[in-house]
């Protein structure tokens, strides 16, 4: 009985975090990303999307590829995630919208965009 | 203590942490610690920049170092390491009152009251320590006077006292061969331990009085030079012992006297020492025959300190004054040696332009292009004792991006790095200097851009080489 008692509230915490991650899809998706003011980039000359990016508050070098750099260079300031999902998932045809949200939390998290 | 004429010392010499990347043994404690150890004293040498390198809370620093029992307690004192050496000296003396505690290095030797107030430790010997330490340990050891000696700033009651300047000695023969056994771990240093490296000094003092340059004031305005013969046996004994590989000259200017360099190449030669070594100097002070000779002998590396090849910067630096075109030529002459060259250029001095620093920018690019894969970007800061520091000091502001312009300061542990943000005012780096001509932010901006197109350079060069 405590086992399945356990497994029920297991089920439940993890339902609460698969709506709450949703929730916060949700409201990323009308969030505008720009650039944060104490970051200085440059896209390197290639084939491939290939972005350097340098947080002058932390002092941390990120190199950006692939999908990433796709994303970084959506950024605009003036487009929505949503529109740079759409985009992207035209563009690149094994692009998942959740794999954006994911790459934008993360510059968000790395203190490399603020969202409007 | 200190009573019994016959008593050996107990003498520990500490390394603060400083930067968790740096990978060599240090050369100034264990120069110390040799003549320490020389002058029949028991030392042992402690250092919190290899074992500690997430950092270290103070309150464990002061409970190793009081496991050794010592009766003398040396600290060597760097800029970003007087925040620790202050907060130690306070805790150790707060548990145990009876250890004298001394406290050295550059830093120290131009702040010595400040420090001295501020930690309470008991000495500061300023300027080179193995003569003066030596004999502040002889006058502990007997009771003697301290107000007979030079080179200390000392506590007497509430006062503060400097005794006068320790002349430079002039034989650097005289100095004992570095014991590098007195190191416990000295495997643990991966400079050492994995590619077999250890730093060296053939000289010291620089004759050229750069306005941001310590080094004429900590080591005299003369290079006093190991003869070659000295330097040879000393090279031969470190391979000998240590089974060294590789030898890091730590001299600022090495190249100054050519014959001197010469002979030491040719002697290396002739005793066919299978080594490869670097040196740091000035690009104007070395020409093809010397390269040559230098690359047959094993040199793979030189670090040139261009700092600037704009003629007006030069002038105001005050004895830069070598066309960017010689620069320019001396790299190429260096690749074409087949030594790799390394050049250090600074940013944001107090008389720089828009046109100053874009022109620092285009020389980094083009550079990178001719083949130099490394360039050490600093941004100009307030180093006590400088002709700047005096001149300037009204320019002095809190540099906004630290991190990113003082690259040592980014790689500063957490734990550390609080620390230094604590003590902000004894930390140089944490400050720059500004220019009436060029915003701050505006300059760290094209400072930021032009490390970024190095980057860009270098992915484009190892990528397709």
């Amino acid at each position: 009985m405590l086992i399945k008692y356990k497994w029920v509230k297991k089920l439940k915490i993890k339902g609460i975090f698969k709506w709450l991650k949703r929730e916060e899809r949700a409201l990323l998706s009308n969030k505008v990303p720009k650039i944060s003011e104490h970051v200085v980039w440059r896209r390197v000359k290639g084939s491939k999307p290939l972005v350097i990016a340098l947080n002058l508050k932390s002092g941390i070098f990120h190199i950006l590829e692939d999908a990433e750099a796709e994303v970084w260079l959506l950024t605009d300031g003036k487009r929505t995630t949503n529109q740079i999902i759409e985009i992207l998932c035209k563009k690149l045809p094994d692009m998942r919208s959740k794999k954006i949200t994911e790459i934008i939390k993360k510059f968000k998290n790395n203190e490399l965009i603020n969202l409007i | 203590m200190f009573l019994d004429e016959e008593c050996i010392l107990k003498v520990l010499l500490i390394q603060p942490p400083f930067n968790p990347e740096y990978n060599l043994p240090p050369l100034a404690l264990g120069t110390l610690a040799s003549a320490v150890d020389a002058a029949g004293h028991e030392v042992k040498i402690l250092d919190f920049n290899l074992k500690f390198k997430d950092g270290i809370p103070i309150k464990s620093a002061v409970y190793k170092s009081l496991k050794y029992d010592a009766d003398v307690v040396g600290l060597t004192c760097w800029g970003n390491m007087s925040p620790f050496v202050i907060e130690f000296c306070k805790m150790f003396k707060s548990i145990q009152p009876e250890t004298k505690l001394v406290i050295g290095g550059e830093y120290a030797t131009f702040r010595s009251e400040d420090i001295l107030r501020k930690s309470k430790a008991d000495f500061v010997v300023r300027g080179e320590g193995e003569e003066t330490f030596i004999k502040l340990l002889d006058t502990l050891e007997h009771n003697g006077k301290i107000s007979k000696l030079q080179g200390i700033t000392y506590r007497k009651g509430d006062k503060i006292i400097s005794l006068p300047d320790n002349p430079h000695f002039l034989d650097m023969d005289k100095l004992p061969f570095i014991n590098w056994n007195l190191f416990e771990d000295l495997k643990k240093y991966d400079g050492y331990g994995k590619y077999g490296q250890i730093p060296i000094q053939a000289s010291r003092g620089c004759p050229f009085n750069c306005i941001f340059c310590s080094v004429q004031r900590t080591w005299g305005g003369i290079q006093r030079r190991k003869s070659p013969a000295r330097l040879i046996a000393e090279i031969k004994h470190l391979i000998e012992n240590f089974d060294v590989m590789w030898l890091g000259f730590v001299d600022d200017t090495f190249t100054l006297n050519k014959k001197w360099v010469i002979k030491i190449c040719n002697l290396m030669l002739k005793e066919k020492i299978d080594l490869r070594w670097k040196v740091i100097t000035r690009i104007d002070l070395v020409d093809e025959d010397l390269l040559s000779i230098m690359k047959k002998s094993g040199c793979v590396e030189i670090f040139y300190g261009v700092e600037s090849v704009v003629p007006e910067i030069q002038r105001f630096i005050g004895s830069k004054s070598y066309a960017e075109n010689l620069v320019k030529k001396n790299i190429a002459k260096t690749i074409a040696a087949g030594i790799e060259p390394v050049i250090s250029v600074i940013f944001g001095w107090p008389i720089d332009t828009l046109k100053t620093v874009k022109h620092m920018a285009r020389f980094c690019e083009d550079v990178v292009k001719r083949g130099v894969s490394r360039i050490h970007m600093h941004m100009l800061f307030p180093l006590p004792g400088t002709r700047l520091v005096k001149e300037y000091s009204s320019a002095i502001i809190p540099n906004p991006y630290p991190k990113v312009t003082q690259p040592d300061l980014a790689k500063i542990p957490y734990e550390l790095y609080s620390l230094l943000e604590l003590h902000r005012e004894y930390v140089p780096d944490f400050w720059m200097f500004k220019s009436k001509y060029i915003d701050p932010l505006k300059l760290i901006r094209i400072y930021a851009e032009t490390k970024l197109s190095i980057i860009e350079a270098n992915i484009h060069r190892y990528s397709f080489a």
